[in-house]
């Protein structure tokens, strides 16, 4: 697994990635995210403002996907683009994926200390790991 | 209250919820059985198997068995049944490296499936997670085979490395140069555990478990420390506690009824043997872990 590759920000995740509107697409069409009500937000990093668009999936994440170009400065500079998703199951996720043309895969589903995760891509560069967080402490 | 599901490859899900069954004279696939509440008794050849929450049993395919409920809180029972082919497949699979099985993709006997040592194994961790979430989508009708598929594929990957923990690696912790001594003695051994399991909720002696399984004690209390690391007398306190913490986790007893229910003599020996486990009073755990499934 790659090593954590968000940027945490006031308990959301700033994704950084190629083709935002893409993504966009895919988080809602294919993950079930939702658009946050208020949909474009302002955030501010140590690179500069960015707008973004807040997105929440059913897990509790939250996630700010700025609106900017995919070429901007502002995201170039800040690095690799794999975006961490938490799931309540990964195996359906990953069967579910499996139907999605735009997806590849890095392999099977794993089982890690952390839980089962798996790692994806999709064919504008940016990389997925789905993780179900297991907590082994419990039984 | 039965529920059955066969699917496209003959593996199949067997759910049922009663407080009173008997079924007799039983010959099926290679099974993975548990329960997720009460508790439900198995006879294999002359053997007697309690299983409860937070354990399993594994049947082998063609082996003879009775099973039997009665209970006054309703047993919510599940089995998954894998198909001959299915196993075979896997098992082979399993063995062969990618280049050969490149050249030799169906060569593997569905007529010789594998067999497994019929105990009892904990089912914790990942294997209660996959199984959990493969009930979830058994109630769920509308859900695709296919999926259904990718669990009970999990389901014995897992199964597979629970097996090389508990049976291959434990055996082979015992200090006996001669092999056919070593799985004579570990055979003994996991019939003590299954003892343990099975009637941990009775007042059962060191020597009561030595007879069963036909060891001297002191032979017993040697070997059995060899393969699980603990004594045959923690082994059971362990089983007590972790039975006590479902119980506390799921239902609504008084502590003084869990203490009966999984055999201490007192409360304040469970209470303190708890606090010790968990580092926690068994109150708080109750509070701790109702705040979480809120």
């Amino acid at each position: 697994m790659k090593n954590s590759p968000t940027v945490q920000k006031d308990s959301s995740f700033i994704l950084q990635v190629n083709e935002p509107d893409k993504v966009l697409n895919f988080l809602t069409e294919r993950m079930g995210f939702t658009v946050a009500p208020a949909d474009i937000l302002q955030t501010g990093t140590s690179k500069g403002n960015l707008k973004c668009i807040a997105l929440r999936n059913s897990y509790g994440n939250q996630y700010l996907l700025p609106v900017n170009n995919a070429n901007s400065r502002v995201n170039k500079s800040m690095g690799n683009n794999t975006i961490v998703i938490n799931t309540d199951d990964c195996l359906r996720e990953y069967y579910n994926l499996r139907k999605v043309e735009e997806i590849a895969f890095y392999g099977k589903p794993k089982y890690l200390p952390e839980g089962l995760a798996f790692e994806a891509a999709d064919k504008w560069g940016n990389g997925y790991i789905l993780l179900e967080k297991r907590n082994y402490t419990d039984n | 209250m039965k529920n059955i599901k066969i699917l496209y490859n003959q593996n199949k899900l067997y759910n049922e919820i009663t407080s009173d069954a008997y079924y007799t004279d039983q010959r099926d696939e290679f099974s993975i059985r548990l329960v997720f509440n009460g508790n439900e008794h198995y006879t294999i050849g002359q053997k007697d198997y309690n299983i409860y929450p937070g354990t399993f049993i594994v049947i082998n395919e063609g082996t003879l068995y009775s099973r039997k409920i009665y209970s006054d809180i309703p047993a919510n029972t599940f089995a998954v049944l894998f198909s001959s082919s299915f196993l075979s497949e896997f098992h082979y699979n399993s063995l062969c490296d990618d280049k050969y099985l490149l050249d030799n993709p169906y060569n593997f006997n569905t007529n010789n499936t594998p067999t497994f040592l019929e105990t009892i194994y904990p089912c914790k961790g990942d294997m209660m997670f996959n199984l959990l979430h493969l009930t979830h989508h058994f109630h769920n009708w509308l859900i695709d085979e296919l999926l259904i598929d990718e669990y009970i594929y999990h389901c014995l990957f897992l199964f597979y490395k629970l097996y090389n923990q508990e049976i291959v690696t434990k055996s082979e912790k015992l200090n006996m140069l001669n092999y056919k001594t070593r799985t004579e003695v570990f055979k003994r051994l996991n019939l003590a555990k299954d003892f343990i399991l099975s009637n941990y909720n009775q007042n059962i002696t060191l020597e009561d478990i030595s007879h069963y399984c036909c060891l001297s004690t002191t032979h017993l209390f040697r070997t059995f420390k060899q393969a699980y690391y603990c004594s045959p007398h923690q082994y059971l306190m362990q089983t007590r506690l972790n039975n006590a913490g479902h119980l506390l986790k799921t239902t609504d007893y008084e502590i003084n009824e869990i203490v009966n229910l999984v055999g201490f003599d007192s409360a304040s020996s469970f209470i303190r043997l708890f606090k010790n486990r968990f580092n926690i009073t068994p109150g708080t755990y109750r509070i701790d872990h109702s705040k979480k499934s809120a």
